[in-house]
């Protein structure tokens, strides 16, 4: 075996805690309100998340799946958490960032349509089956590959895709389009 | 028609405010003042955007850069603390403006004493502290942890002091452990709360005497108002609660009180 092959081999080296927050702290903001956390309590879960992340980032093993889908388990878990609260129930589950919304000097009127536009989706999200809610989020907004997808939601690719045309449908419909609109591809569980 | 590989947000078949839902869906994203909120309760020294520099060897766990900051919910997970073993603190009270220090120096305990009282340890189980500046819950990346050399001989349910005028050093490993300590102690209450509330709230007293100027103050106090509650001393709980928020304006920890004593 030569010496390339053998670095080739090597796992990948962990990142510090430093690094992982430095190189994935949007992604993690991004997933934690994509799971219907307000933006006035993302930075709380998102601490969460990270203090978890931390603490088992020595048992993270690369062979396992990439480091962001290793994050989305943790974000998923602790966003469902939150939302089980009850008082995050009585909240509203999105809202517009400043930053994100371009309030520098942009048209009210454009955040507003945002924020409703947000608001819309999440609300499909939530009522979404958690599988392919999952398998939607972890594609169209976090933009993981589906190979990462499958990997991560533990099943083949034939499922995540499956999975993931189904939510495109239902959000379609809820959007007020129709199926056919987004794919007509197959929904096989396999 | 959306392609499988093909994001929703780039195809034009989509319906149009899906695809400007996705688009705002990938926007939300934090502030840099939101993430530099999130580092420094995280402990971490560093905003997330400026790469970190040359650190410095420090103790054995590998974690290096990183330094104790008010670990929030370090109640939950108790790796955070853990981490703190290559923290190196300096003894002083928070300075939330002061320019960020060169990392380099942050092995030097070097710090020079405040007159400023102890910020984290108000507690409505634990007096306000004697300041009246607004604090928030979340301190700022350079803020500084006071720190005690050792709990006191005799327990005392007396307002704590503010930090001693010279305080001495302290090796970080001492200080991570101490830490790790309370943060068990916390946890112990925490997981408490539903089978035993008076013992949780025992222990939160007991975190008190221990770690007069603990790092976990706050979260304890949460804690607290919590067996309170499911003890029934509401009036207690209310009384608590006031006073943490008058200790703490702005909170984070004051909203959960808040909602603790509204509806759970």
């Amino acid at each position: 075996m030569t010496a390339r092959q053998l670095e080739s081999e090597r796992p990948p080296a962990l990142p510090s805690p430093e690094e992982l927050f430095r190189t994935r702290a949007r992604f993690v903001w991004r997933v934690v309100t994509a799971h219907g956390v307000s933006m006035a309590d993302a930075q709380d879960v998102a601490q969460e998340v990270f203090l978890i992340a931390f603490d088992k980032l020595k048992a993270y093993d690369p062979s396992r799946g990439s480091i962001d889908t290793w994050l989305y388990g943790i974000v998923s878990k602790v966003a469902a958490n939150h939302r089980r609260k009850a008082h995050v129930r009585r909240e509203t589950p999105s809202d517009l960032p400043p930053a994100a919304g371009g309030t520098d000097g942009g048209d009210p009127g454009d955040d507003i349509d945002r924020a409703r536009l947000l608001g819309r989706l999440d609300t499909a999200l939530a009522a979404m089956e958690p599988a392919k809610r999952d398998v939607f989020i972890m594609f169209e907004i976090a933009e993981l590959t589906m190979l990462e997808i499958a990997h991560a939601a533990g099943c083949n690719l034939k499922t995540a895709y499956g999975r993931l045309y189904a939510a495109r449908r239902e959000l379609a419909a809820q959007f007020g389009e129709t199926a056919q609109e987004t794919q007509g591809g197959e929904d096989g569980e396999a | 028609m959306a392609k499988p590989d093909r994001p929703l947000v780039e195809d034009a078949g989509v319906p149009r405010a899906l695809r400007e839902a996705l688009q705002a869906a990938r926007a939300r994203e934090p502030r840099e003042a939101e993430l530099t909120q999130l580092a420094g309760s995280l402990g971490l020294a560093l905003p997330p955007t400026v790469p970190p520099p040359v650190v410095p060897p420090a103790t054995a766990t590998g974690a290096a850069g990183l330094k104790v900051g008010l670990i929030a919910k370090g109640v939950a997970v108790l790796g955070a603390a853990a981490l703190a073993t290559t923290v190196v603190l300096k003894v002083n009270a928070p300075q939330p403006h002061a320019p960020p220090a060169p990392r380099a120096q942050e092995a030097r305990p070097a710090a020079l004493p405040s007159s400023e009282p102890a910020a984290v340890e108000a507690l409505p189980v634990d007096p306000p502290a004697t300041s009246t500046a607004p604090r928030v819950t979340r301190p700022h990346p350079q803020e500084r942890i006071p720190v005690r050399e050792a709990a006191p001989a005799v327990p005392s349910a007396e307002p704590e002091a503010p930090p001693a005028p010279e305080p001495e050093p302290v090796a970080a490993s001492d200080v991570a452990s101490r830490l790790r300590e309370e943060a068990l102690l916390v946890r112990r209450a925490q997981t408490m709360l539903s089978s035993d509330p008076a013992g949780a709230l025992r222990l939160t007293a007991e975190r008190r005497r221990q770690f007069p100027g603990g790092v976990l103050g706050q979260e304890a106090s949460v804690v607290a108002i919590e067996a309170l509650l499911r003890l029934g001393r509401r009036q207690e709980a209310e009384a608590q609660a006031r006073s943490f928020e008058a200790a703490h304006p702005g909170s984070v920890h004051a909203r959960r009180m808040r909602r603790l004593l509204e509806g759970e």
